[in-house]
């Protein structure tokens, strides 16, 4: 498959939201708005290319480090910076956080920052979707570490067995936390799982976007055809710490040179230029319109926030005069 | 309509739920006599807790009713989540999705089961902020729990003790609901407060009792979380004595929040004597009769506490 040229637009376009969205939150949370400690996705991007690849009726559900896979799925950044700051406008309506976030309307089905709880669930959606005749997929996002629980290999027996279409999608980023993957799993490949199952596992360059918008395509399009689960493991890195709060002294600077260096949106921004489907200076112009949209969502947010409060204070002020 | 015992209540009751709403799934594995009928709406799902458990939230927040059925022995496995995922969903998701997800458990202490098959966890699950937690007394109330929750808007668990040995009585009252305790029997000497099937065992005691002129009234709590501790209140206002009874152990059950909500509400200016917590003993509870009966309360140590209040010794 020859992915066209507005759909990997579009998927940069993603990726540069997800990005540029993530460190405006970055900086909305060291202003002191949140205490919470974020799961950022830098690095990971392309990730956004596999919920791309997924039709609106497929179900979604994700881990902890979910802002690449909401902003992915189309939840708007606004919702999102609301959520952070605990506003009654965020996605949550500030009652879950970001990283319990979860969007009807998107058929995002939620994440939880207790690892490995999506993938019960998933199977529990596609049950439904049987009971009611759909042909849609899920898809089940988690980490390596996740792919280590109990949880997971429960999942996928159950899915075999109940002839489920679910794809888990593996995002590899090296670590769990401060565990390096090495650590966590035995085989190189955690796609290599899929044999015990007797079902497809494959193995997709998680830096490489149209690589994995394709891999994502095909793994739904076999997993619904055959009523079979397929596990997909992306291979990528985490270039942030496991959260804003981590001071990633358990790793090489060296590796994250590498990394940089293999970054996935300047991957697919050189894909773009060097097949003329645009000009560095669109892309950089693009860049920009976004990084200017973040700031002015993100004050937005905040300024909504601090509303009530001013007036609040100003009724307090009024009471003292009296 | 009676049931000779829980597991009829259960069966009829969850089929003919099930006939009613086509929505109703059940997960478990004891209803295979009505796979022929229900199809795919009987979910059987290999060895895993947290898997069924996350699954028919899976299932809730796509529009399906799942009704799970588990081995109440083990309730800890499937605590996890019960606790985090089902019981939060509806506010960490702010209500976006539905997660209304029965689940019916067999607890309880149990003669020859010995430490691991017999505990009583009802206390533990009433610390979940977002379950509601009820315990039938008997297999009519078991019944019209199951249909009271199939109409409730958030999670239910059910909880039953299938193998305590007792003459069920049919209660009279409004049919059992969520959310609601119920007087079960009139009476101004002394308030019983009490839930599961060792209500019974309070109403034998309390028939004992009455041949020697003490008049108990008895309420049966059904409702665990939220816990329905108004009529307590107001039948204490009338007799001033109050014994609350349970099965499971007194440090941190439900008695202890029963006694401190009492404690906190004019109840206490009505009180004229302690409260009396019947329970069992703080301890695994063995295996053999002879530990067993030790271990656990019955209809002599209800006695014992009604005279001693009675007498005000
Ligand atoms: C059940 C559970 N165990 C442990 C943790 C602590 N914890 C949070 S994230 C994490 C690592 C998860 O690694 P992975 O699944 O690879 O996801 P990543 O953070 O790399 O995206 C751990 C151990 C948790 N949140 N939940
Ligand atoms: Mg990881």
């Amino acid at each position: 498959m020859i992915i066209d040229n507005q759909t990997a637009v579009q998927i940069l376009y993603k990726m540069l939201i997800t990005r540029l969205f993530e460190q405006e939150a970055y900086r909305l949370k060291e202003s002191g708005a949140s205490k919470a400690p974020l799961h950022l996705s830098i690095g990971q991007e392309a990730t956004s290319a596999a919920v791309m690849a997924l039709s609106p009726d497929d179900a979604i559900l994700a881990g902890h480090r979910n802002f690449h896979i909401l902003i992915g799925a189309g939840v708007p950044p606004e919702k999102l910076f609301h959520e952070l700051i605990g506003s009654p406008e965020g996605i949550c309506g500030g009652k879950g956080g970001c990283f319990a976030a979860a969007d009807n309307m998107l058929n995002f089905y939620g994440s939880s920052p207790l690892a490995a709880s999506q993938f019960g669930k998933a199977v529990g959606i596609a049950l439904s979707f049987k009971l009611q005749g759909k042909q849609s997929v899920v898809a089940c996002f988690g980490g390596d570490g996740a792919a280590a629980s109990g949880a997971f290999y429960e999942a996928i027996n159950a899915a075999c067995l109940h002839e489920l279409p679910i794809v888990f999608f593996v995002e590899n980023n090296c670590y769990a936390a401060s565990m390096p993957t090495s650590q966590i799993h035995n085989v190189a490949d955690i796609a290599t799982r899929a044999a015990g199952f007797g079902i497809p596992g494959i193995v997709v360059d998680g830096n490489d976007a149209i690589a994995v918008y394709e891999a994502m395509g095909q793994a739904v399009g076999y997993s619904i055809e055959n009523r079979i689960p397929v596990i997909l493991e992306s291979k990528t890195y985490r270039l942030s710490g496991h959260t804003t709060d981590d001071a990633l002294e358990y790793r090489d600077d060296s590796e994250i040179v590498d990394w940089i260096e293999y970054d996935a949106i300047d991957n697919l921004s050189r894909y773009i230029i060097e097949n003329g489907v645009g000009l560095l200076d669109d892309l950089i112009m693009m860049r920009e319109r976004i990084e200017a949209e973040m700031q002015q969502l993100s004050s937005q947010a905040l300024l909504s926030m601090q509303k009530p409060m001013m007036a609040s204070q100003s009724k307090t002020l009024e009471g003292a005069n009296i | 309509m009676t049931f000779i015992d829980f597991e009829q209540a259960f069966s009829e009751t969850v089929a003919s739920v099930m006939r009613n709403d086509g929505s109703v799934v059940y997960i478990g594995d004891r209803m295979t006599d009505l796979a022929e009928e229900f199809g795919q709406r009987i979910i059987s799902l290999p060895y895993g807790e947290n898997l069924a458990a996350s699954a028919a939230l899976g299932l809730a927040m796509t529009g399906a009713k799942p009704i799970l059925r588990i081995p109440g022995e083990l309730l800890l496995r499937y605590a996890d989540a019960i606790g985090n995922e089902i019981a939060l969903a509806d506010t960490a998701y702010d209500s976006q999705y539905d997660s209304s997800v029965i689940i019916i458990a067999d607890i309880g202490y149990k003669e020859f089961s010995g430490p691991h098959l017999s505990q009583s966890f009802e206390a533990v699950f009433c610390q979940f902020p977002g379950l509601a937690v009820v315990y039938p007394s008997n297999p009519e109330d078991e019944a019209s729990l199951i249909r009271s929750a199939a109409s409730y808007n958030g999670p239910v668990l059910i909880l039953e003790n299938s193998g305590f040995e007792a003459a069920y009585n049919s209660l009279p009252g409004p049919a059992a609901m969520v959310g609601r305790s119920k007087l079960v029997r009139e009476g101004t000497d002394i308030t019983i407060a009490s839930y599961g099937p060792i209500v019974n065992s309070c109403i034998s005691a309390a028939d004992l009792a009455y041949a020697t002129g003490i008049e108990c009234e008895i309420i049966d709590l059904i409702s665990l979380n939220p816990l329905d501790s108004r009529p307590v209140i107001e039948s204490l206002k009338k007799t001033g004595k109050l014994i609350i009874v349970h099965e499971s152990r007194k440090a941190c059950g439900v008695g202890a929040e029963l006694s401190a909500q009492i404690a906190e509400s004019d109840a206490l200016f009505y009180l004229d004597s302690k409260i009396l917590r019947v329970c069992s003993k703080d301890q695994p509870i063995p295996y053999s009769k002879a530990d067993f009966s030790k271990a656990t309360p019955n209809e002599e140590d209800i006695l014992k506490a009604i005279i001693q209040l009675s007498t005000g010794e």
